[in-house]
């Protein structure tokens, strides 16, 4: 057969030309001219896969040979067959793919498929530099590029599995039994501490407000005590006043009478002037009531004059911006007390509306929350906010709004004061004007007014003499009427008018009752000493001994008081040290409720994010829509084995899972969480096992496809060799490797040519891994035969090795109706000695039997001439073909 | 399962090498199931020896072809119910 190789597109690797039909010929020539390469191209046409041990031969194979025409004449009958290749079209794909259909084949001109072209021709190339060890290697090698591609179709799959197993488990994952029960566990143990936190602060505040209460009511009576010696001072005073006054209205009114009885008026002014003269008293103590009333209300106001329309609006306008800015400064300082508020108002309104409505989603945060949810979480954080304890800056402005409010009360009813006192001295002016009148018009009408006039003047003095007196009895009795009762901020009284008299504004012809008679100053002190005596039951138990001692006696209440007063200030000195320690146990009750406030909501914040993270994990693997959907039975199954009910499992992914299912040890949703948890955990790693399975098979195809390449690269060093990631293996791993190389080896020195070229037709050949030696048993001697693989390096092994590799082609020539056979690169390796009788066996044992046509190719041994000239001398006529520089020389085997 | 999804996925080109290679793969594998199941190996997983086989079998012949994928769903399917048969 005569083989052309003709580029036909730019560039392309060197390839030496022809082949001329010969049945046996030797081609020598320089090196890099093509003559390996037109070997392996014919092989690969062949169907063989010539690069498998070398992925970068492979590589530069297909970027490099271009486009390449193979054209095989001389065949039998005739025929041309003709192929056309483009290696571009190899590029990125592998050898065993690019093999099937490598280009387009003609045979006659004719497409033609390749298998008919493999069933005409077959070519096989045997490397005459690789011996016994070398071949060995490129087998193992073969088989490593083989795993290594596994390896990587494997990566890919599981990279594959990875990303949807991912979108599977991504709400799963999180959810997780281990520390689950001690989750719960702190969750209710910090519940139940919080409570008792706040029920100690409570008792330590009820203490605390006991204590206050009781200084205060001592405190109340100290003051009172103190007040209580000048105010009898001042009545004693006062009553003196009034008996004087009484006296002058006595002399006057006798005056008047006296006078009265001289005048004569007719019947009708005299009843007239009768019921005046007995009127105008009345109106008097009513001008004076409400001019006191209106004294009183200016010394609470702190004025000293009438305020005007303008300057009362004014005040209760200036008093309204200061109430709200205490208030909003409350606001900010307390912040506890300003989110109850709200918290009030919302729970309020979210209470209030419908029953139907409860279930409504109302708000998302993270999740979808209903409406009751909403109500309970704000219901729940207020209780514990009700722990945190007022600021004393905050309660002491709360006080302050609240007298605020008293002040702005009066400066409101200022108007109807100032009303009321002008109505008054209206009426009375309008008596003495009429009283004027009806006596100017009887005879000696000018003695009677003078005198009637003078006892107006005594009767007015003793009504200012008898208000004076009230207000130091209404003083006293303001005083010891306390009652021991403790004096709230701005619980004061309401405006209203003293003496207690009814109003009479509105009838002025209503009689009134005489004035009443002034208590004595003994009477008076009678009832101090009755009221020190009333307050016993109220003094603290410690000292009421000592109290009931300074009580008791008969000195004047003056002196008792001053006992009283000195026991007091041992009570409230006492009250005091206790008030600072109740404080102080109040302040600790409020820190212990702080720092169970942050542990509850911490072990809160642990159990809810696992219940938010259950539930959602439970709802994807019930969704029927979702990635879990075509596996629902399987789940249930899983479930039961998990302990939770097909049923349970359905109410916890449609239901809400609330913190309450776990703060009862016995709730029956408490043990369905759990089992949940575990049922989510379980999918998730069965689905995680499925992955790490995979893993487990690619990193096996990894773990041979290293050790193939690195074990192969140890035999021959002529292989390529490039470090790799040597991955650690279990030892047994490793065991399995070496004997299945042991194994493979061994097969492959057992054919039937290699034991009959080398190994003395023993029945089997084994080879050990650990020192790379090759045994047998020498049939006819039984003897046990062991060699080095090295060994076989020599040129006689060498020379038998090719024979057995020739003799292993022999079953090609019932595949094709041609065999072509390379000895590729002989004379490099095989003995000069033994180089003649390798083409003598060549020709009288191979050339015909396994093969049609036999090419040997050799590096060139001289110049092109010289090699031609000495071919010539043996009477052969060898060509020369330069460029590109090599020398075909027949075989004469005719 | 493991015949369906035999079937589902075309057959590769297979040659000794490759029989030869899976064979020791699906050594190798077994070998390191049996070192991880080990007591002392807590992260053991719980599915049957029966399904690790046939997973392990389904794969290896499979990911010799890249046109074949492994079908996702039937071998969660099958673990779920080894998993529940394995406990």
């Amino acid at each position: 057969m005569r083989f052309q190789f003709e580029s036909t597109g730019p560039g392309g690797l060197p390839i030496i030309p022809v082949i001329p039909d010969h049945r046996l010929l030797t081609i020598e020539g320089r090196n890099g001219i093509g003559k390996t390469l037109a070997a392996r191209v014919l092989e690969f046409i062949s169907g063989e896969q010539p690069f498998t041990a070398l992925p970068n031969a492979w590589e530069s194979f297909c970027t490099d040979l271009g486009r390449l025409t193979v054209t095989i004449d001389g065949l039998p009958a005739g025929r041309v067959i003709k192929c056309e290749l483009d290696s571009k079209t190899w590029v990125g794909r592998r050898e065993s793919e690019c093999v099937v259909i490598p280009g387009a084949a003609f045979i006659n001109d004719e497409t033609a498929d390749w298998s008919d072209v493999r069933r005409i021709i077959q070519v096989r190339r045997i490397a005459g530099d690789e011996g016994l060890t070398e071949t060995l290697a490129r087998t193992l090698r073969e088989a490593s590029v083989s795993a290594r591609r596994l390896d990587q179709t494997a990566s890919t799959i599981v990279r594959r599995l990875g990303d949807e197993l991912r979108l599977l488990t991504d709400d799963l994952i999180q959810v997780r039994s281990e520390g689950l029960a001690e989750d719960v566990q702190q969750y209710r143990s910090a519940t139940g501490q919080l409570a008792n936190a706040q029920q100690a602060l409570t008792a330590a505040q009820e203490a605390h407000e006991q204590i206050v209460t009781a200084y205060q009511f001592h405190r109340a009576i100290d003051s009172t005590l103190e007040k209580l010696p000048a105010l009898v001072r001042d009545y004693g005073e006062a009553l003196a006043r009034h008996q004087s006054a009484e006296s002058a209205v006595a002399a006057a009114d006798k005056a008047l009478t006296e006078t009265g009885r001289q005048q004569k008026v007719d019947a009708d002014k005299a009843r007239q002037i009768e019921w005046l003269v007995g009127r105008l008293p009345h109106r008097l103590r009513h001008l004076a009531n409400a001019q006191v009333a209106e004294q009183q209300a200016h010394v609470r106001l702190g004025v000293t004059e009438r305020l005007s329309p303008i300057e009362i609006r004014d005040r209760i306008r200036q008093i309204d911006v200061m109430i709200k800015a205490l208030e909003e400064e409350n606001r900010s300082a307390y912040l506890a007390g300003t989110v109850r508020d709200a918290q009030i108002a919302i729970e309020g309104e979210l209470r209030a509306m419908p029953r139907n409505a409860q279930n409504e989603r109302i708000a998302t945060i993270g999740r979808d929350i209903r409406v009751h949810e909403l109500a309970d979480g704000i219901s729940t954080r207020r209780k514990q906010l009700e722990g945190v304890p007022k600021p004393d800056e905050v309660a002491q402005r709360e006080r302050t709004i609240l007298q605020l409010r008293n002040e702005q009360m009066w400066v409101a009813s200022l108007p109807d004061i100032y009303k009321r006192t002008e109505q008054k001295q209206k009426l009375v002016d309008e008596g003495t004007s009429e009283l004027a009148l009806l006596r100017g018009n009887a005879e000696d009408g000018d003695a009677l007014a003078a005198a009637d006039a003078s006892a107006a003047s005594a009767r007015r003095d003793l009504l200012i003499a008898a208000v004076s007196l009230r207000e130091c009895l209404a003083a006293i009795e303001a005083a010891i009427g306390l009652g021991g009762e403790a004096v709230e901020p701005g619980a004061e009284e309401e405006p209203a008018l003293l003496g207690g008299e009814v109003d009479d504004d509105a009838d002025d012809d209503v009689d009134d009752t005489e004035l009443p008679v002034p208590r004595t100053l003994e009477e008076v002190e009678a009832t101090i000493a009755a009221w020190l005596a009333g307050v016993t039951d109220g003094i603290d138990k410690r000292f009421a001994t000592h109290w009931d001692g300074a009580v008791a006696g008969s000195e004047p209440v003056l002196s008792r008081i001053e006992r009283c007063t000195a026991v007091l200030a041992e009570v409230l000195a006492t009250l005091a040290k206790d008030r600072e320690a109740a404080q102080r146990r109040r302040d600790e009750a409020a820190v212990e409720v702080s720092g169970a406030i942050v542990t509850q909501r911490r072990a809160e914040d642990v159990a809810s994010t696992r219940l938010e993270r259950l539930g959602m994990a439970l709802r994807t693997l019930r969704d029927d829509g979702g990635p879990w959907g075509s596996h629902l039975g399987a789940l249930d199954a899983v479930a039961l084995k998990c302990g939770l009910a097909v049923d349970s499992l359905n109410d916890l992914a449609t239901g809400e899972l609330a913190l309450s299912d776990l703060l009862e040890e016995e709730e029956p949703r408490g043990a369905a969480i759990a089992a949940a948890t575990r049922f989510v955990e379980a999918v998730a790693e069965i689905t995680a096992e499925l992955e790490s399975s995979a893993v487990r098979v690619r990193d096996q195809w990894s773990n041979a496809a290293n050790y193939l390449y690195k074990f192969s690269g140890d035999l021959s060093t002529r292989l390529d060799h490039h470090p790799f990631d040597e991955r650690s293996m279990r030892a047994s791993a490793g065991k399995v490797l070496t004997e299945w190389a042991e194994s493979t080896i061994s097969e492959l020195l057992s054919s039937p040519e290699l034991r009959a070229e080398l190994f003395d037709n023993s029945a089997s050949v084994t080879f050990n891994i650990s020192d790379l030696t090759v045994s047998w048993i020498e049939p006819e001697t039984k003897r046990r035969r062991r060699r080095p693989l090295e060994a076989f390096s020599s040129g006689e092994q060498v020379f038998a090795y090719t024979k057995a590799k020739l003799e292993r082609l022999r079953s090609l020539r019932s595949q094709a109706e041609t065999v072509v056979v390379f000895l590729d690169e002989f004379g490099a390796f095989v003995a000069r000695d033994r180089f003649a009788q390798l083409v003598t066996y060549v020709q009288h044992d191979a050339l015909g039997v396994i093969a049609d046509q036999i090419v040997v190719t050799v590096p060139l041994s001289g110049e092109l001439e010289q090699v031609r000239d000495n071919a010539s001398l043996a009477n052969v006529e060898a060509e020369v073909y330069d460029p590109p520089g090599y020398v075909v020389i027949p075989a004469n085997v005719d | 399962m493991t015949d369906k999804l035999r079937n589902s996925a075309p057959v590769p080109p297979q040659d000794t090498t490759i029989d030869s290679l899976t064979e020791l793969v699906e050594r190798l594998v077994k070998v390191d199931l049996d070192a991880a199941n080990q007591p002392e190996q807590p992260e053991a997983s719980q599915l049957s020896a029966e399904y690790r086989a046939s997973l392990q079998a389904l794969l290896t012949p499979e990911m010799s072809s890249e046109e074949s994928e492994p079908d996702l769903h039937a071998l969660l399917e099958a673990a779920l119910r080894s998993w529940v048969d394995g406990q």
